[in-house]
């Protein structure tokens, strides 16, 4: 086992500052951060309730929709799952569970149950994921302030009880519908945390950033800190960092994309990249193009053709295209690992290996489309946020002396250019991700050539369409 | 805790003024020669319940003669509309539309889909500009409505957003009461097996 290897593309350990050694150590971090998060979440729930039903007037659907959901993808590509860490969803839960706000509590009210071993992956996540696209999509969840609160605070439920009964952060690993692009996305991120030298790790008898000491709580992810090597789980709660007794945590600025090509203790045993990670990144690589289509007059009018020869329901029409986007998907991306596994010839590593393996290098190419897509909701369409922060409730306040007001922070053009500049980057570093990998894969350059072009073809088939799809003007929300 | 008070204030006296200029008015309007404040009660109508729109006009001269108001609700944006054209940006009259109201406490009808429904818009009666008028008036479905309100030869417009229902507060409840037994239960069973 290299050892030395995994400090590959590291360029600052954070920890080594003061200042930042002493907040991630301090206990009442995460408290402090997922309270201001749950206050904020209460005041966007009760302008949802108690704040006009029209959507773009009330700061519960244009906070929720255009500011929370567009800035997601954003958190992810600067700082991993950093907004695990102030998510106010599983807060409750985890205090009811730990009978604990900030301290070490020592006795917890949960049956600190074990998730069923059928449900230890990634699809329920993506199942519940794309029930929410499909909700926000068929429902138009972003025009109904009070159903967004609703959905909301069913998830708040759902983490508590889930929360109740099963270990840990059982909620987040298995069962968070965001998860489901929180993991994968992660594994661009240029910050991660791991251990500082795998050799304290590995003489280390007490293993307390597993098991919990006076200090902190074991990894509420149920993840080893010792063996960890990509941020698919890491929610950056800093509990290793507390109780570590060896002071052994690293916080690591580092080069992007990391986690998609580098060796490791996962690397090639798909342990962290299980197929089901690979599947929702495939998934989403179909998914988030649809998501653009569906705001388009093109789709409405596929759509509606579907609905008058067919005789059926649009709902329906809507919710099959859904599927058999994610469906072709697979079918596509799976076929052209097929191909290249067939082209290089190779015998070391199988299939499914493979398959999932190529499937996180186009990471940077989904998540680029989904940042692009993301341009016009936010640039143009964000710009009601400020009208809505006097008159967050729709009553005729003008707070800030902004209500009312009309802003447009990039034009059209200008969020075009930046979007096919984004989709540009997204093939360019996915391209790299698969130049990398393929390297590290196979000693023997050909076959690593020979695997490599297939997908190359297919990235820029994919970008292609990618780029086609945002050239069809989309239809506003707000 | 201390300079969380002094924010807290800071932040109250900043929009302290700003809260207090709200009133009850929905919003004011202009015309040449009226200026008119629209209020709901209540204040977001729900679909199939009654509500009464008040517009309050001020300006032009006391003493002249009793005007006809009008009140013409056009829906622009709802359900229906989203349904169809998937997300709806395109806002476009629909089917709803209330008939110009006579005068002196006449009844003026909504029409829905070319048939007429019940009565639904009054303007009261003996009101003369400037003054008080009220519309009462039942919404058979909830999105973005456009109020007209027209005196006279005056007009001056105002948007309304209708909900689809109350606040469902039995889910809220529901919710709560699930949690409670939930943990509850948990409770019960770590307290049985003393496995705190």
């Amino acid at each position: 086992m290299d050892l030395t290897e995994r400090t590959e593309g590291v360029y600052k350990n954070l920890m080594e500052i003061g200042w930042f050694k002493r907040l991630l150590k301090w206990r009442g971090l995460q408290f402090t951060l997922q309270f201001a998060g749950l206050l904020f979440f209460l005041a966007i729930a009760y302008a949802g309730l108690f704040g006009t039903p029209v959507g773009r007037d009330n700061l519960a659907s244009t906070f929720t929709w255009l500011i929370w959901w567009t800035l997601i993808p954003v958190t992810m590509l600067v700082a991993g799952r950093s907004w695990c860490l102030v998510c106010p969803w599983i807060a409750p839960g985890e205090w009811l569970q730990r009978l604990a706000f900030w301290r070490k509590g020592k006795r917890t009210l949960s049956l600190n149950l074990k998730v069923p071993k059928f449900l230890r992956n990634f699809g329920l996540m993506l199942t519940l994921f794309l029930v929410l696209h499909w909700a926000d999509s068929t429902f138009h969840l972003a025009f109904r302030p009070e159903t967004t609160v609703y959905l909301a605070l069913g998830l708040f439920a759902f983490a508590i009880v889930i929360s109740l009964v099963f270990e840990k952060r059982s909620f987040c690993k298995y069962f968070c519908p965001i998860g489901a692009v929180i993991a994968p996305y992660s594994f661009v991120a240029p910050i991660e945390l791991r251990n500082r030298d795998p050799e304290v790790c590995q003489k280390c008898k007490t293993r307390d950033c597993i098991n919990g000491n006076e200090k902190g709580y074991g990894c509420p992810m149920m993840i080893f800190p010792y063996s960890t090597d990509r941020n698919t789980h890491c929610v950056l709660c800093t509990e290793c960092a507390k109780t570590c007794p060896n002071d052994n945590i690293a916080v690591n600025i580092r080069r992007p994309f990391q986690d998609t090509f580098a060796k490791g203790w996962g690397f090639l045993r798909t342990r962290d990249v299980s197929l089901s990670l690979s599947i929702i990144v495939i998934v989403l690589l179909g998914v988030i193009p649809f998501h653009n289509l569906e705001m388009t007059p093109l789709f409405s009018g596929i759509q509606a053709s579907f609905v008058q020869s067919l005789g059926i329901p649009q709902t329906i029409v809507r919710t099959v295209l859904l599927l058999m986007m994610g469906l072709a998907s697979v079918g596509v991306f799976g076929a052209f690992s097929w191909l290249a596994r067939r082209s290089g010839g190779d015998t070391e590593y199988g299939y499914q290996r493979l398959l999932s393996w190529l499937a996180v290098t186009f990471i940077p190419l989904g998540m680029s489309l989904h940042l692009a897509h993301n341009y016009f909701h936010i640039f143009q369409e964000g710009a009601v946020i400020i009208a809505n922060l006097s008159d967050p409730l729709g009553l005729g306040w003008n707070l800030f002396g902004t209500a009312g007001a009309s802003v447009v922070i990039l034009s059209s053009n200008l969020i075009r250019i930046a979007q096919f500049v984004t989709v540009g980057l997204g093939l360019l570093s996915t391209g790299y991700c698969l130049y990398r990998l393929t390297s590290n894969m196979y000693e023997d350059r050909r076959k690593a050539f020979q695997v490599r072009m297939p997908m190359l073809g297919l990235l820029v088939g994919m970008s292609g369409f990618y780029i086609w799809v945002l050239t069809i003007p989309m239809t506003m929300r707000f | 805790m201390r300079y969380f008070v002094i924010v807290f204030i800071i932040v109250l006296s900043a929009i302290r003024p700003a809260l207090a200029a709200a009133d009850d008015a929905m919003g004011h309007q202009k015309s040449a020669r009226y200026e008119v404040s629209f209020s709901a009660n209540p204040r977001f109508p729900v679909a199939g319940e009654e509500a009464t729109f008040a517009f309050s006009v001020a300006g032009g001269d006391a003493s002249e003669a009793p005007q006809v108001a009008t009140v013409e609700v056009v829906k622009i944006e709802g359900e229906a509309d989203h349904a169809e054209d998937g997300h709806g940006s395109e806002p476009k009259a629909s089917e709803q539309r209330a008939e110009p109201a006579g005068q002196g406490g006449e009844m003026a009808s909504m029409e829905s889909e070319g048939q007429a429904q019940q009565e639904l818009v009054q303007v009261s009666a003996d009101q003369k500009a400037p003054g008080s008028y009220l519309a009462t008036l039942t919404f058979p479905e909830s999105g973005v409505y456009h109020v007209a309100f027209r005196i006279g030869e005056e007009n001056t417009e105002f948007m309304v957003g209708v909900r689809s229902q109350p606040i469902a507060w039995w889910f809220v409840y529901g919710l709560g009461l699930i949690i409670a037994l939930v943990a509850g239960s948990v409770a019960v069973i770590k307290t049985v097996k003393k496995e705190w």
